[in-house]
Parts: C-alpha cells; sequence; structure tokens
C-alpha cells in the first residue's frame, strides 16, 4: 500500500522517465497563463452567479481524474450520464489509467499549466499553497458561500475538512470525505481452524499474541503432518507494514508517519522516542524468535501475501477484513477444509489499546484552476456531488437498476451487482456504473453495510461485530492542513532522506543487522541530523493552524 | 571519391562561389547516390535529434529552480544549488559508491564471458545446434525486467524457492538471499550477466565472421592446435571490437539502471543496493524535485563523458585502436 506494487513500482517509474524527457523537449511552450489572475476571479463576490441545475444553456466542463480500471469514464458511464442530465453539464474527460495519475498529472502542471482541465484531482506531491500563491488553481470560498450549501454542510460533519483544504486562508480543493472510514478498519486477521486445532483462545493483548504465534511455529497448527511449515505471522512487503504492531505501544507510526503532537500539542516525531525504542526491540525478539515470516521484506505487496494465506501456511497477518472471504474461498480451492479467518480487535500492548485508521477525508481532492471558464459552474458540480442525490448516485449507481431502497431507507443492491452474469464482483459492476469515481463525493457507510450483502450471514455480523467492537480504540490517523510555499520550501528534499532512512533502518532493526541497544543513539542523532527539527517546525505551525480551524 | 575531387578542384583554384556551388552539386549528387543508405539511417538521426539532443536543452533546470508556473525559461537561476545539495547528501557517497562498484563488478565478471562465450559459439561444427546454443543463450534479453525479478524473488524464496530446496537437499541451510547485504550484488550481477551475455556475443560473433578463412588455414599449416588457432588468429582479429565495446562500457559507468534494483532491494540490502539512478527516481521523480532530479542526471553524464575521453586516450597510446 505505502510503497506501492511491484509492478506499479516500476510501470509508474517508467512512465514518468518518459515523460520527463517530454517534459525537458516540451519546454519551450509559452509559460503559464497569467500568475495574477487567480485573486481578480475572485476579487468581487457579488460577481459570482447563483447556479441551479439544471442550467438553462448547457455548459461545458473538464475534469481530471485517474480513470476506472473497470470501464473508462470517457465512455459515458450511467451515473455521471444521470448527473450531466440533471445538472445539464457537459463533462468531457481527461482521464489517465490510475497507477501512472499522479506521475503523469504531475508532470503535466509542472511542465506549465496553460493545458490544464477545468477541474483536477490534484496530484500527490504537489501542494496547495504553491500552486494557489502562482495563480494556477482558484481560491473557492467565495464560490463555496454562493454555491456550495452541501459542501458547508459536510464541513460540519467532518470538522477538519475546511482547514485541510485550504492554504494561506484560502480554501483550494474539494475532497473526499469518507464516511465510512471506522468500518471495517484494517485489522489483525488470525486462522480461527488453528486456534481451534491446538485448543487456543483469540489473543487479547500482545503477550497473547506470541503466545499463540508460538503454538503455531512449534506445533502442526495446519495439520498437515509437518509441523514446521507454518509461517506464525506475515505482512505485505514493506518494513512499514510491521509498524501496525507500535499501536500497542501508543505510537503512531501506522497512518501517520511517526508524525504526532504530544498531550500539550506539541509536535513529536514518535520514531524516535522511547517507545519506539522499547517497540524496535520487541520487534526485533519478535522476528529472531521466528515469529516474523523471514521473507517479509521481499514479498513485494500484499497481493504476494495473500498468495502465501492461500498456500495454507500462514497463521495470522495484517489486511481489510474485506479480504477475508475471497482469501477463505481460495483456501477451500486449493482443498484445505474448513479454513475460517477472523478478524480481531487491536490487542492491548505495554503502553496502549488503539489503532490507527485512516483518515476520514481523502489526502487530495479536486481543484479548479485559473483557466476554468466558468468557475461557479465548476464548483456548484462539486456541490452538487456531495448533495444527497449525488451521493446515491455516486455510492449506490442507478436506482432499479443496481439498487432499490427500502422505504425504512436501507439499500439494497439489484442481483446485477450481488450475482453479475458476467463474473464481475460487486465493485467492479457499480464502478462501470462511474460509483466512486471521477469525482469527490461522501463515501457512505450505508454502501459498505450493504456491499456485505454477499456474506454469509454470520460473516456479515462478525464485520459489524468487530468494527463496533475496534470503535472505541480507533484514532483517526493525523493529517495536517497542506504547508505554505515557504514551509514547504524550507523543508523541501529534508522528508524523502528521513522517509529513506527510516525504512531502512526498522528492517534493520528488525532483521538485526543492526542492533536496537548499540545504535539507537547514532540512530536518533542521524535523524537529527537530517532535518527532523525543521521539518517538527513545520509540522507544528500546520498542526497549530489546523487547532485554530477547528 | 568526394575527397579525391576536392583535392583536385583546390589545385586550380577557382572563386570562392563556384567552389562552394561545385561543393554543393558534389553534395547533391553524393546524396543521390547513397539514397538508400540515408534513408535507412534517416530514422535513427530523427530519433536522436527528438529525443537526445533536443532534451539537452531542458538540463538548464538543473541550474534553476524550476517551477512549473515560470516554465524553463523563466524559472530563478540558482546556480550550482542543487548539485551541492547532492554533494552534501548524507546519502552521496554512499550512492556513489555502490554505484561504482555494482558497475566496475558487472564489468569485470560481465565483459569476458560474452567474448568467451563468442569464441566457443565460432568453433562449434554443427549448424543446427550452434544456432539452438545461440537463440536459447540471447532469449533472455528478451524477457522484462520485471519478470525477470519476480523469477528472481520466487526462485531465491527461502521457503520454497527452487535454489534453497536444492541447496537444502544436498544438507545446506537455506538462504534468505535478497536479506542478505552479502548476497545482493552476486544476485544482481550474476542475473544480470545471464540475462545479457547471449545477446552482447552477438557483436563478437559478427566480429569473428569477417576473419578471413586463409588465417586459419595458414594457421593449421603451421601446425597450430585449435586453442593457438583462437589465442593467435580470432582474439588478434576481434581486439578492436572488443576495445570498442570496453571503451563503450566505460561510459556508462556512473549508470546503473534503477528499474531492477528498486524491485529487488529493500531496507536491509539498501546500504549495498542503493545507486544514484535509484536514489535519483526515489527523490527527483517520485517527489517531483525535478531540477535536483535534474542535476544528479548531469552529473552523471559529465563523469561517463570524461571517462570515454580517458578511456580512449589510453587505449590509443596503448593500443593504437580507438573511438576517434
Amino acid at each position: 500500500m505505502k510503497q506501492g506494487a511491484f509492478l506499479k513500482r516500476l510501470t509508474t517509474g517508467t512512465i514518468a522517465a518518459a515523460m520527463l524527457l517530454g517534459l525537458a523537449a516540451c519546454g519551450g511552450t509559452p509559460e503559464a497563463s497569467s500568475a495574477g489572475s487567480a485573486g481578480s476571479a475572485a476579487s468581487d463576490p457579488s460577481a459570482i452567479r447563483e447556479i441551479t441545475f439544471p442550467l438553462e444553456e448547457p455548459v461545458e466542463i473538464t475534469i481530471a481524474t485517474p480513470d476506472s480500471s473497470v470501464k473508462s469514464l470517457s465512455e459515458n458511464l450511467p451515473v455521471w450520464q444521470e448527473i450531466e442530465r440533471r445538472t445539464n453539464i457537459k463533462i468531457n474527460w481527461d482521464v489517465t489509467a490510475s497507477a501512472q495519475y499522479v506521475e503523469v498529472m504531475k508532470l503535466r502542471v509542472t511542465a506549465g499549466g496553460s493545458n490544464l482541465p477545468d477541474i483536477m484531482l490534484l496530484p500527490n506531491g504537489l501542494s496547495l499553497a504553491e500552486l494557489g500563491a502562482q495563480g494556477m488553481i482558484l481560491p473557492l470560498e467565495d464560490y463555496i458561500d454562493v454555491n456550495g450549501t452541501n459542501i458547508l454542510k459536510a464541513y460540519e460533519e467532518f470538522p477538519n475538512a475546511k482547514a485541510l483544504t485550504s492554504a494561506d486562508g484560502h480554501i483550494y480543493s474539494i475532497n473526499t470525505m469518507i464516511e465510512s472510514a471506522y468500518f471495517s478498519p484494517y485489522a489483525f486477521i488470525i486462522r480461527k481452524d488453528w486456534l481451534d486445532r491446538l485448543g487456543l483462545e483469540a489473543p487479547t493483548t500482545v503477550d497473547e499474541w506470541v503466545t499463540v504465534l508460538e503454538a503455531f511455529r512449534d506445533q502442526d497448527a495446519n495439520g498437515d503432518g509437518d509441523p514446521n511449515n507454518e509461517i506464525p505471522f506475515t505482512v505485505g512487503g514493506h518494513a512499514w507494514y510491521t509498524t501496525y504492531w507500535a499501536n500497542g505501544w501508543g505510537l503512531h507510526l501506522f497512518q501517520s508517519d511517526g508524525w504526532y503532537p504530544d498531550e500539550n500539542g506539541q509536535m513529536q516525531y514518535e520514531f524516535i522516542s522511547d517507545q519506539a525504542k522499547e517497540f524496535y526491540t520487541w520487534l526485533h525478539n519478535f522476528y529472531a524468535e521466528g515469529l516474523l515470516d523471514p521473507e517479509f521484506l521481499t514479498m513485494g505487496d500484499e497481493s504476494k501475501m495473500f498468495e502465501k494465506v492461500a498456500r495454507n501456511n500462514v497463521g495470522a497477518f495484517t489486511a481489510y477484513a474485506s479480504n477475508i472471504p475471497m482469501l477463505e474461498e481460495t483456501l477451500r480451492a486449493n482443498g484445505v477444509e474448513g479454513a475460517e479467518l477472523i478478524p480481531l480487535v487491536p490487542p492491548k500492548g505495554p503502553y496502549a489499546q488503539q489503532v490507527e485508521t485512516l483518515s476520514d477525508m481523502s489526502t487530495n481532492g479536486y481543484v479548479v484552476t485559473s483557466g476554468c471558464k466558468n468557475p461557479d459552474v465548476a464548483l456548484a458540480l462539486l456541490d452538487y456531488l456531495f448533495s444527497a442525490e449525488g451521493t446515491e448516485l455516486l455510492n449506490f449507481g442507478i436506482e432499479g437498476e443496481t439498487y432499490t431502497k427500502a422505504d425504512d431507507g436501507t439499500y439494497t443492491f439489484t442481483e446485477l451487482v450481488t450475482n453479475n452474469p458476467e463474473g464481475l464482483s460487486a465493485k467492479e459492476v457499480l464502478e462501470s456504473y462511474g460509483c466512486q469515481v471521477g469525482g469527490p463525493f461522501i463515501k457512505s457507510e450505508a454502501r459498505e453495510e450493504a456491499m456485505l450483502f454477499g456474506y454469509p450471514e454470520d460473516f456479515r455480523e462478525l464485520v459489524i461485530e468487530v468494527s463496533d467492537a475496534t470503535r472505541p480504540y480507533a484514532t483517526p490517523g493525523l493529517t495536517l492542513p497542506p504547508a505554505t510555499a515557504e514551509e514547504s520550501d524550507t523543508i523541501s528534499g529534508l522528508q524523502g532522506d528521513l522517509a529513506t532512512y527510516i525504512w531502512e533502518m526498522t528492517g534493520k532493526f528488525t532483521v538485526g543487522t543492526a542492533d536496537v541497544e548499540q545504535e539507537w543513539d547514532s540512530f536518533v542523532s542521524n535523524v537529527k541530523d537530517l532535518g527532523v527539527d525543521q521539518i517538527l517546525a513545520v509540522k507544528q505551525a500546520q498542526y497549530d493552524r489546523l487547532e485554530a480551524e477547528r | 571519391m568526394a575527397a579525391k575531387s576536392v583535392v583536385a578542384k583546390r589545385q586550380i583554384k577557382p572563386p570562392l562561389r563556384a567552389r562552394a556551388a561545385a561543393g554543393a552539386r558534389q553534395l547533391w549528387k553524393n546524396i543521390r547516390r547513397d539514397k538508400a543508405l540515408l534513408l535507412i539511417v534517416l530514422p535513427v538521426v530523427i530519433h536522436y535529434l527528438i529525443f537526445v539532443y533536443y532534451p539537452m536543452y531542458g538540463n538548464i533546470i538543473a541550474f534553476k529552480d524550476y517551477s512549473p508556473v515560470l516554465g524553463i525559461n523563466g524559472s530563478e537561476w540558482v546556480g550550482f544549488k542543487y548539485f551541492l545539495q547532492f554533494f552534501r547528501s548524507p546519502y552521496f557517497w554512499r550512492v556513489l559508491r555502490n554505484t561504482l562498484l555494482i558497475s566496475c563488478y558487472s564489468i569485470l565478471w560481465g565483459f569476458p564471458i560474452p567474448i568467451i562465450f563468442a569464441l566457443m559459439t565460432n568453433d562449434l561444427r554443427n549448424g543446427i545446434f550452434k544456432r539452438v546454443v545461440q537463440a536459447v543463450s540471447y532469449i533472455p534479453y528478451f524477457i522484462s525486467t520485471v519478470i525477470i525479478c519476480g523469477m528472481l524473488v520466487n526462485f531465491l524464496s527461502p521457503s520454497n524457492g527452487i535454489v534453497n530446496t536444492i541447496i537444502e537437499l544436498f544438507g545446506g541451510k537455506p538462504i534468505n538471499f535478497l536479506m542478505e547485504p552479502g548476497w545482493f550484488r552476486t544476485v544482481f550481477i550474476a542475473s544480470g550477466i545471464w540475462q545479457g551475455f547471449g545477446w552482447s556475443s552477438i557483436i563478437y560473433l559478427a566480429a569473428l565472421t569477417g576473419i578471413n578463412p586463409e588465417l586459419y588455414e595458414a594457421a593449421t599449416m603451421d601446425g597450430a592446435s585449435k586453442l593457438q588457432q583462437v589465442i593467435h588468429v580470432s582474439v588478434p582479429c576481434i581486439l578492436p571490437t572488443i576495445i570498442v565495446t570496453f571503451i563503450m562500457q566505460i561510459g556508462t559507468l556512473m549508470s546503473v539502471g534503477y528499474e531492477k534494483l528498486i524491485l529487488l532491494y529493500n531496507p536491509v540490502t539498501l546500504d549495498v543496493a542503493d545507486v544514484i539512478s535509484s536514489y535519483v527516481y526515489r527523490t527527483g521523480l517520485v517527489e517531483g524535485n525535478y531540477s535536483f532530479g535534474s542535476a544528479v542526471g548531469l552529473f552523471n553524464s559529465v563523469i561517463n563523458l570524461l571517462l570515454v575521453f580517458l578511456a580512449n586516450r589510453i587505449s590509443k597510446k596503448v593500443s593504437e585502436v580507438s573511438l576517434w
């Protein structure tokens, strides 16, 4: 997840390299539209028209977005056709395969913004503050005041949203809001049938986990007669996955990358805290005792891990619970009788019982570029996507075709979705209709519940039960508002080197090529040398802005 | 011929304009005569102009604080800021050392093998067998890097990889190859040689076919054994080819491709596996510091160019064979 898949890493690299040549080759094109136009568009709020849909005259809007991998948005998917019909906006799709979107779009923006679409998903790595200051994207607050009733409503529901999409006092982007952030979170998953075979209880603390995994290691947990072919615990192929355990030490390494405020509101870099040292010591033992898969760094990605799980050698791992039915089915297909996987509530560690979940908002959102001729219509369209109608369309599709709605408001997917004649999964069918692609939307929890249709009744109950039991321990990962131009300038290049070092040392501490006890002090001082204090100062300023907006 | 006629005209010393006109006529004549050859070379020339020469202009962003809105020309000059940033980076020495080590070892082990292979296959008498051997040897060259790396990960897996299964069969302990810093270069370089030796041997085979068979006949008459023929006839005859390819290889000393590395390295092996190009990939492309990436790329190219000049000069002095 973090580092991206094996294959993706290469393709994006190659494409980016190819694009870099292209970038250099396009260098002669005239410079982007004037930098001063930003203020002028919004300088006179009274000039903004109030938009009511459907428009009297059709307006064309171009949207740049990662394409759906199921069916291209450019084929006029039904949900978006419906949106076009109801708003009388003609949407021109400017799509890129999702694996390449960030690299390609970043280069397009960087190569000079003259040919940018009206609305685009801001590619990761570009800063709102910088683009805003350069006048490439429009400040949206005035448009929101006039045409953004649904967006304003979302700001109330998601208290961080406004601060996180603002820079230099302007709102610049509209992001996907994740109402379902706490539903069925990333969790520890264990083989229930292995537990039963060895007569063990599901572990609830980190220590109990170790006991259970030791039993998996020493005994014939998979029942094939060989007590030595069990891998007690595995993760998906990057040192980052192992930091999921750090939750038990009260650390926020997994989603917040270690940048987290202490109780006094002072930002800390938790990778160099005393708890982290204890955690690394524990993690090394965990590896040295043979509880962690020795291939945990070389597997490439999650799908490799799933392959391994399907071979009936893995006792426990971390993943989204939604993968369980697929895994159980593959295990059955591989001739394993009675394989049962269950998600568990996060264990109590030496310092905490917590689990960091994804933020309730997407990291990047959709921005309106300064080349847009009808920014008022563009914002109104984005607002429409957040309306009740828009939310229903983008989560459930077309009523009567993909779903039906009961009088009490519960949604049920039709057979087309649940048992697709072409063999597509429910998510794929909905995506081929245009759900949850193409623009920002509110990711509804009702959809996640409706999506559990295909699972046996008891699994459905299990997921809802575990989700509910996990909720008290869930803390969302910290997302900070965008850095200002000066801020990103002071720390430019620092974070990459730091990340390289952190993951390198995490790997080495785990495997034991670096000894935690002996090398801890040099580790901390190296982290300091890599500029952690400068980064912390910036993070502090960002965090203060977030607090001020709350 | 062209040279001759120019000399002839010079002797009469006609007025400059007439000379120029005559030159143009001559040029046109040559073009007409060689139009097929020129047509063949045209795509290559166009490719070089568009994809190699024109982008060189973009190199100036290495000296600028490149900003998307201001464009290449409008961005502010910052001089050697990004070069200094690279030289002062905590990873500078590590990536430089790894780049040079991987390159040198690759040349050390990888350079002789295609030559030996070419000499061996050249003396195969059975035509079909020879062609099969050649085809089999260069098929790996056409497998994509992603697949090669996938194969490596699978074959070298400590739990069920074929290599470790064989090691265990002989009573050894499985080795976690890809997690052992000591094994990384060996795996990387050996797989590179396996993939490329057949392909690289083609140029030597071509050179070997160009050798006049009379030389071998004469050597046989003088009672030279097979091995002596190889040492005293084949090798000296293909030596110019060997030297030229060697000089070219020296020119790539500073460039180790990142594709295969980023697919094979992991935090534990980063110490020996992180090279300049993979570092640029992470900091320049992934994080979008294009000026920084260009600066490092330019630094690399300059060193490579200097190395080619150096190798060429040494070769000229020592063996009188050179690129120019």
